[in-house]
């Protein structure tokens, strides 16, 4: 056990110092001089103008924005997720439909339906929550599906014993049972939705000059701030970090884990 | 005569209808149990002891006859009537033992209060023999601790009936016949009428008081065998084994699995009593393998 956690500790230990040492490596190219740096900026320079647009507010800003929207496509995407599986619990012809549908829409990435998307929903944040519901509700449907079909017919019939029958029964045994399934599930859609929303900014902001990290990005690059190119990547990467290490580790430890449900 | 106090069964066929064919799992069942008895049903793997026991707790319609329940005809699971399943999956991984217990009670709406519910559920627990474990979670019991949380589970409801479907089926010898003798003592604390399934010869005599054998390919009862040998029940008792003679050649007469037959009558002349344990479990494995048309 204690073995272990060292283990682990040297694993990361050395792994952040490999990064650091990319970090410098970065740094000292830059420093030669071998590039324009407008193209090829200093690290220390990424880190000063990221603090900058941090301290300015106009990180924090979009960061929001961006979260905002993926919030709301995400919260979409669970339900039509959760009715989707649902139904296709309670009806074997449902649940052929549903598998049809996923097999077909599941490997079309979510930003190829954007031009769509602009033509019938124009170019606002409407349109991103719509990309960002489409690229996360086929694995959240995928994971509910399998995980509610996978509910050990004994735990069902436990419930049923107990007078359990309908929302109850699908509240109290089927859901819970499900949870590895709906937690990866979530997993998957959150990293999904989050590269979803940048992409899409990529192509419009919002409107009204409105819009997220994504926007920001592709915005510093029209005007050549490359610097600010890199620190708004850097923002990315470390909000990606920080939900899935975090948040859906410490949801994880506290749950599957603890219950010995882990699905490996 | 329909009035009687306790289980009915009048007449019970079962037949499931699959996709290329029609099996026909039970076929005119008729059985009384009586309030407080402990019953057990023995027969060779496919005979149709499970389909019986999930017609009793419903989870089955029957096809033909009727289950009556003092009286009233019980056609829908409730907590009269709960089950215990072989299977350690019947725990909710997700909740602690005590939680397990306390589950039953709030979803059946049989105690309402939280405080209750949980006074409920350790006094239940430690029937069981598991005071200390309320706070564990399922994966860190043991396979015979899990079935003692079923039971606790199943009978803090206070059901009429406890429905055993070879719950001991997947523990070792020695856990086995532990849960054996504390079976039977909570069975005397609470008076439950259990009715109890085995294909297991020790285990039908030494937990009941009526031994009802099943034959299979239809499931029909072969014969019942009354069983009043004096308690606590010892293998080492000549009456033990002459009893076990008997439940022995019942099966042996009506298990109507030929090649296991033949593949054992070298084994039966060495050891009978070892060999129709072996029976049993190579019938069960024959039946896997192929089960009958
Ligand atoms: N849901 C079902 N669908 C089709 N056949 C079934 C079903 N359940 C049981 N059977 C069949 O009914 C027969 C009796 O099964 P079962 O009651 O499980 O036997 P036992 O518990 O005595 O081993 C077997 O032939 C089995 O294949
Ligand atoms: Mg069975």
């Amino acid at each position: 056990m204690l073995n272990n956690r060292r283990k682990v500790i040297n694993k990361t230990l050395n792994q952040i110092l490999f990064i650091l040492a990319l970090m410098l490596c970065w740094e000292l190219l830059a420093r030669t001089g071998w590039f324009p740096p407008l193209l090829f900026p200093r690290l220390s320079d990424v880190l000063r103008t990221l603090i900058t647009d941090i301290r300015s507010g106009e990180i924090v800003g979009r960061l929001y924005f961006s979260l905002y929207l993926i919030a709301q496509g995400l919260a979409l995407a669970v339900v039509t997720a959760a009715v989707a599986a649902v139904l296709a619990l309670c009806s074997p012809i449902v649940s052929d439909w549903v598998q049809a549908v996923m097999a077909i829409l599941h490997p079309l990435p979510g930003i190829s339906v954007l031009p769509i998307i602009i033509l019938w929903l124009g170019t606002g944040p409407r349109s991103i929550v719509a990309v960002i519901w489409f690229s996360s509700v086929w694995p959240l449907i995928a994971n509910l599906h399998t995980g509610l079909r996978s509910v050990p017919a004994t735990q069902i019939e436990v419930g049923q014993n107990l007078g359990l029958k309908g929302v109850r029964l699908i509240g109290k045994v089927l859901i819970p049972s499900a949870f590895p399934y709906i937690l990866t599930g979530l997993r998957v859609a959150w990293a999904r939705a989050w590269q979803a929303s940048v992409a899409a900014e990529m192509v419009f902001g919002a409107s009204g000059g409105e819009g997220g990290l994504g926007w920001f990005i592709y915005k510093k690059r029209f005007f050549m701030e490359i610097a600010s190119v890199f620190g708004g990547m850097f923002v990315i990467i470390v909000v990606g970090l920080i939900v899935e290490r975090l948040c859906f580790e410490w949801v994880e430890a506290r749950t599957v884990r603890r219950w010995g449900m882990t699905l490996e | 005569m329909t009035n009687q106090a306790g289980l009915v069964i009048e007449n019970l066929s079962k037949t499931f209808h699959t996709k290329h064919k029609s099996i026909q799992a039970l076929s005119g069942i008729n059985l009384t149990v009586g309030k407080g008895e402990f019953v057990n049903i023995i027969g060779p793997s496919g005979c149709g002891k499970s389909t019986l026991l999930r017609c009793i707790a419903a989870f089955e319609k029957p096809t033909e006859g009727r289950l009556l329940l003092n009286g009233q005809e019980s056609t829908k699971p409730g907590i009269d009537r709960m089950m215990v399943f072989q299977n350690f999956e019947q725990l909710f991984p997700w909740l602690t033992v005590r939680k397990n217990v306390m589950f039953a009670l709030n979803a059946s709406t049989r105690v309402a209060n939280r405080i209750e519910q949980r006074e409920w559920a350790d006094h239940y627990l430690n029937l069981v023999g598991l005071k200390g474990f309320e706070d564990f979670y399922p994966h860190q019991l043991s396979g015979g601790m899990k079935q003692r949380v079923a039971i606790a589970r199943a009978l803090s409801v206070q059901p009429e009936i406890l429905l055993m479907d070879e719950p001991f089926g997947s523990l070792d010898a020695i856990t086995r016949s532990a849960l054996q003798r504390e079976l039977f003592r909570i069975w005397q604390e609470t008076k439950v009428t259990i009715i109890f399934v085995t294909h297991n010869i020790d285990e039908s005599i030494i937990l009941g008081d009526r031994i009802v054998v099943l034959k299979a390919n239809p499931g029909r009862i072969h014969s019942i065998v009354e069983n009043h040998l004096p308690r606590p029940r010892s293998k080492d008792d000549p009456q033990f084994n002459q009893m076990w003679e008997k439940i022995h050649s019942l099966l042996n007469a009506e298990t109507g699995i030929p090649p296991v037959e033949e593949r054992l009558t070298g084994r039966v002349r060495q050891d009978r009593r070892l060999t129709a344990g072996a029976y049993l479990s190579l019938a069960e494995e024959v039946h896997r393998a192929n089960p009958p048309e």
